[in-house]
């Protein structure tokens, strides 16, 4: 019935959830510029006093937005900051007065001249996080166009009726200006699962897809969106039979919502009994209050990469312990394991002068580089030792290739306590110390490593690149990538042995383990604690709960017969069916699709 | 722009871990802005506005580069001044 043809875009779900309605789309500055030559020298002070006016009017939006920053924002105000100095910025500001004045042409045109100047000088910066805070810059340009063109309150501010935002990119500045009533949901073509955006539609149960990259291009006012946060798809002006799926859809999701959610706080454990913890992977101290609202029983990742990619400053152990201890506390006793840095020096730092690695993967990273780069590493340690003194923390290193490198960062880590005991500081002097295994010598090895160790975490994702010896991000061998594939299942397998031969415990953290297809053979193969997206939480929690340990501790035995992923995949899916009828209909395997 | 004295130079190092990011090149201009003169630092042949963050950021300088910093005006002393300082403790980082 729609005369518009049904257009589909895929982003990343970002806060589930289904939001059907009308698309807001936020003005940007247009494509075409208006280019205006000014005769008169009387228009061309006009224009240049025009501009002043937007620059100032830009500033106080700005600056109040700041000020009504609500308390759960309040560590992005740094983002308000940063585009407070880009607006005063001469390279913006003064470059656009000089251009009105020089070439004698409207602020629009003006602005848009001085921005791309200063686009072209940003596109020669080797240091690819500097040279991504362009969009900063972009941010600021539209704030500024926006208020050129008169209008003068931000639409959001001034929403009268119920719609979906559709937007380039949202900064806090904007989302502390709107009235959240208003907002069914929210769509960007910017942004991660991580992104300001991202947590306060999560944390306002409002869904949300972000990283569409053409949708602020691809909607226009009055189109109607579908916007199905839990699997990240966004749909243009639907036809009427996809509407119709929807709204089941929508129905079904919030009749889930209310039971699956309401049973996420019931603890991980199956129909026989068996324990399985299910804890969150975060990457942010705001993320703890949003992850245990999906029911998660603890952190088994917290990944301190953050600090070291957005803030550009080597952090202290004391603003590390300030945010460790923070995660600490949120959790209320339950427990978190954190991660030290996991990645290499070339990603933040160029501290040590490091030419470019022509393969990264197998470099200086992780706790090799920390190894290298005592002092740093010593840093987090002291500020992970400190936060033990305020929750149930563990400290996780990764990337352990065998027993000589953790009796190394043990060593470090022996250090840093016994500088604390002489300075007399208080942490938990039986802190766990856990490793990942994500090496295959790791695994080869794991009956020595679990001599040492409190916990293994199983890291997938980089074990299933290296042992298969496949990049998956080279389209060229993607479909190499196969969770199932036998030796990956074994390797599993050995490590839970060595694990339990020392009765210590094992988890995965991983995207196979947030996989809800997966989590059956998991727990057969003995895996203790699972580790995932919090977003996941609620439905592998539901399977474990349908799960019966017992049953498939024997299909895991029967699984790791198999020759080929591709065998593997055609029995999991028959026992699927078979014990969780109507659950798991049409599932697709990873590198087994074709 | 000769009558506004002499230019004087000053060659400054990055010390600092990080190099030439945001937030030091905010301390730089800010500090600049503060003094009667025009300061221009440049590194291998590109130069950047010393009281422009965006410009500064656009020189690409991570520990270790040379910059050299020319001033004009009538507090291009204790400008440079006050910019070996900071390059001097590394920004307090």
């Amino acid at each position: 019935m729609s005369a518009l043809k049904e257009k589909v875009l895929i982003g990343v779900g970002a806060s589930p959830g289904i939001a059907i309605g009308r698309a807001m789309p936020l003005a940007r500055r247009p494509a075409q510029l208006a280019y205006r030559q000014l005769n008169d020298p009387a228009d061309v002070a006009k224009e240049a006093e025009r501009f002043k006016a937007a620059v100032q009017a830009t500033q106080d939006y700005l600056s109040r937005a700041r000020d009504d920053l609500g308390k759960e924002m309040q560590d992005y105000a740094y983002i308000i900051e940063a585009h407070l100095l880009i607006l005063k910025d001469k390279l913006i500001a003064q470059r656009t007065l000089d251009l009105i004045q020089a070439k004698k042409i409207n602020a629009e045109w003006a602005l848009g001249q001085a921005v791309s100047e200063a686009q072209g000088a940003f596109r020669k910066i080797k240091d690819e996080y500097i040279r991504s805070r362009f969009a900063d810059v972009e941010y600021v340009t539209d704030q500024l166009m926006r208020h050129l063109s008169g209008e003068e309150a931000n639409q959001l501010t001034t929403m009268r009726e119920k719609a979906i935002v559709v937007a380039h990119d949202l900064s806090p500045a904007d989302t502390s200006q709107m009235d959240l009533g208003w907002v069914m949901g929210f769509t960007t073509d910017m942004g991660g699962p991580t992104s300001h955006t991202a947590i306060m539609a999560q944390a306002k149960a409002i869904p949300a897809v972000v990283g569409l990259e053409r949708v602020s291009q691809e909607v226009s006012s009055g189109d109607f969106l579908i916007v199905d946060g839990s699997s990240g798809v966004v749909i243009v002006n639907p036809e009427e039979e996809t509407l119709l799926t929807y709204r089941e859809k929508q129905e079904a999701y919030e009749i889930y919502a209310q039971e699956v959610l309401a049973q996420a706080y019931l603890p991980g454990e199956t129909l026989d009994g068996q324990k399985v913890r299910v804890e969150a992977n975060i990457e942010l101290a705001e993320e703890v209050s949003s992850v245990l609202n999906y029911g998660a029983e603890g952190i088994g990742l917290y990944r301190t990469e953050f600090f070291y990619i957005t803030q550009k400053t080597i952090p202290n152990a004391d603003e590390l312990y300030e945010n460790f201890r923070t995660v600490a506390q949120r959790l209320e006793g339950k427990p978190v394991n954190i991660r030290t840095l996991d990645i290499g020096g070339d990603k933040f730092a160029s501290s040590m002068e490091l030419a470019p690695e022509i393969n990264p993967a197998l470099g200086l990273r992780a706790i090799r580089y920390c190894l290298k780069e005592r002092g740093m590493f010593k840093e987090q340690l002291r500020a992970i030792l400190l936060a033990s003194a305020h929750g149930k923390v563990r400290v996780l290193f990764p990337l352990i290739s065998g027993v000589s490198e953790l009796m190394e960062a043990r060593s470090v880590l022996d250090e840093v306590r016994a500088e604390l005991d002489a300075e007399n500081m208080a942490y938990d002097h039986r802190l766990e110390v856990g490793i990942m295994i994500e090496v295959p010598s790791a695994v080869a090895v794991a009956d020595l490593l679990a001599k040492r160790v409190d916990f293994f975490s199983i890291g997938t994702n980089d074990l299933i690149q290296y042992s298969l010896a496949i990049d998956r991000v080279n389209e060229h061998v993607a479909h190499l990538y196969q969770p199932l594939h036998p030796a990956v299942l074994r390797m599993v397998r050995q490590v839970v042995n060595a694990a339990q031969e020392e009765g210590i415990s094992v988890a995965m953290c991983g995207e196979m383990a947030g996989d809800p297809k997966m989590v059956p053979l998991l727990i057969g193969l003995g895996l203790d604690h699972l580790s995932m997206n919090a977003l996941a939480i609620p439905q592998v929690k539901l399977v474990v709960r349908l799960t019966n340990c017992a049953t498939w501790r024997e299909l895991a035995k029967e699984a790791l017969t198999f020759a080929t992923a591709a065998e593997v995949a055609a029995f999991m899916t028959s026992q699927l069916k078979k014990h969780y009828p109507g659950m798991f209909e049409n599932v697709v395997w990873a590198g087994l699709e074709g | 722009m000769s009558e506004l004295g002499k230019v004087i130079e000053r060659e400054l190092s990055v010390r600092n871990g990080l190099g030439l990011h945001a937030r030091v090149a905010a301390r730089i201009a800010e500090t600049i802005k503060k003094y009667d003169c025009t300061v221009i630092l440049s590194k291998d042949g590109l130069e950047a506005e010393g009281d422009s963050v965006l410009s500064i950021l656009t020189l690409d300088a991570p520990i270790g580069s040379r910059l050299l910093a020319r001033a004009q005006g009538d507090q291009a002393e204790e400008a440079l001044e006050a910019l070996e300082g900071l390059f001097t403790n590394g920004f307090g980082e």
